[in-house]
């Protein structure tokens, strides 16, 4: 229920990015929502359950991604789900440091990540050093705003459960 | 066997959930293949969410507009007020109708003008949400056949880029700014024949122009055309223009100018889908 209302508010605010961007003048692929929604569940989720949420999460970003490869940003986010999953047993993600540093991380190992994967499976991409700077603003902009990106999710769980993931993050 | 699944789930489920979209990713990197049945199915839900959503989203920033300008009008005058936020609210309503109806009439004009040309209407749903790759996403009016894979998109400036994935009415379009884009293209009344590559810049909207070396230098606003060599984009649509023919280097084989594109994706609402040929004489349907 509660990882479903996630992914459901997931969907509507990458459906809102665009048109929001668009009206503010902004690139909307400055805002990385989908890592947000994966670090959320490594920080508050069980194992198991957080790693299929996420691989969903993942499905839904390759569906609201044209262009990309179906299956691309799935396999990202697991991946990503069991590194913040380590991090987070060392760094609380409840807090906003910590969790702006486990964001710069995760936002460029999925740069990487991306670069990786369009090598091995994307016959049209071409391996520049470029587009891996093409990834630095996004991953700049979502490692500051994430703390008032998990917001959102947060206020889901309050809204399930009663749970508080974040009355100690904006202390 | 059940006793080892339930001892090892997590591990079974994270190696299962690892493997099935490196399968997809190996389906879906086959460019050449159609488009899957899980891509439409995602494209589908995906397209019309968006589709809702950016209407939605249109209407209710028109409602909070008005909203704000009655609250402001009760400090003074209220009738009087009213009435000129109303005649103003009108003025501009009517202003916008009139843009949003001049940039229809040139997409009709174009489809005028170019009867030799199967063009059907489109509207922009969704741009990139990502800063790798130059693609929007269309939901295309169509009265017939659906949009297809390999479809040039244009506009009265030029040429949009081509459509790399459909499914139903949604179409997923790749930009001429994508690094993946390649286009057939020429120099108008020059004959020089050349291969336009997105440069996948997301801060200008840029592309690159390689050209034989054997091929005469190129003058400053040099025009850049389709040549139709590729089978894909019909001849004579605009692509660009050079800015600066000395910045030009050399990339392998060829000779590379940097171009400015016709057509800014940033703000395009509406554009046409090429179908095809109308004209008996030319080749139709897709490459």
């Amino acid at each position: 229920m509660r990882s479903a209302l996630l992914l459901v508010v997931l969907a509507l605010l990458m459906a809102l990015q665009s048109p929001i961007f668009g009206l503010l003048g902004v690139r909307a692929s400055l805002l990385d929502l989908p890592l947000i929604a994966t670090l959320y569940l490594a920080g508050t989720s069980r194992a198991l359950r957080g790693f299929v949420a996420s691989a969903i999460v993942g499905l839904v970003a390759d569906a609201f991604t044209p262009g990309g490869l179906l299956g691309m940003n799935t396999e990202i986010h697991g991946i990503l789900f069991l590194l913040a999953l380590g991090l987070a047993a060392r760094f609380p993600l409840t807090r906003p440091v910590p969790l702006v540093l486990v964001t710069a991380v995760s936002s460029s190992l999925k740069t990487l990540l991306f670069y990786l994967f369009s090598i091995l499976f994307d016959r049209a991409f071409e391996p520049r050093v470029e587009v891996l700077l093409w990834g630095l603003p996004t991953c700049l902009v979502t490692a500051v705003l994430a703390p008032l990106l998990f917001l959102p999710f947060a206020g889901i769980d309050r809204l399930v459960q009663g749970r508080r993931p974040s009355e100690t993050m904006l202390r | 066997m059940m006793d080892w699944l339930a001892r090892h789930r997590f591990p079974a489920v994270v190696i299962t959930l690892l493997i099935l979209p490196l399968g997809l990713m190996y389906v879906s990197g086959r460019r050449d293949s159609s488009t899957t049945l899980p891509e439409r199915v995602a494209m589908s839900v995906a397209g019309w969410l968006q589709g809702v959503v950016g209407g939605a989203l249109g209407g209710v920033s028109g409602a909070a507009t008005d909203y704000v300008a009655l609250v402001g009008l009760h400090e003074e005058n209220v009738r009087l007020r009213a009435e000129n936020e109303r005649l103003m609210a009108e003025a501009l309503e009517a202003k916008r109708l009139a843009v949003e109806n001049q940039g229809l009439r040139r997409l009709m004009e174009m489809r005028q003008s170019r009867r030799d040309l199967d063009l059907v209407p489109a509207t922009v749903v969704a741009r990139e949400l990502t800063p790798f790759f130059r693609v929007g996403r269309l939901s295309v009016e169509s009265d017939g056949a659906p949009p297809q894979a390999d479809q040039a998109v244009v506009t009265l400036a030029g040429l949009v880029g081509r459509v790399v994935r459909a499914t139903g009415a949604t179409a997923d379009v790749m930009l001429l700014g994508d690094t993946r884009s390649r286009v057939a293209c020429e120099v108008l009344g020059r004959g020089v024949l050349g291969m336009m590559v997105g440069s996948g810049n997301p801060d200008a909207y840029l592309a690159r122009f390689q050209v034989s070396q054997t091929e005469p230098l190129l003058e400053k606003g040099a025009v850049i055309v389709t040549s139709g060599h590729d089978r894909v984009f019909p001849r004579g649509i605009e692509v660009g223009y050079v800015p600066r023919p000395e910045e030009r280097r050399q990339a392998g084989p060829f000779v590379e100018y940097d171009v400015v594109l016709a057509v800014n994706p940033a703000s395009l609402q509406d554009v046409l889908v090429v179908r095809g040929m109308a004209s008996p004489m030319r080749p139709s349907g897709n490459p």
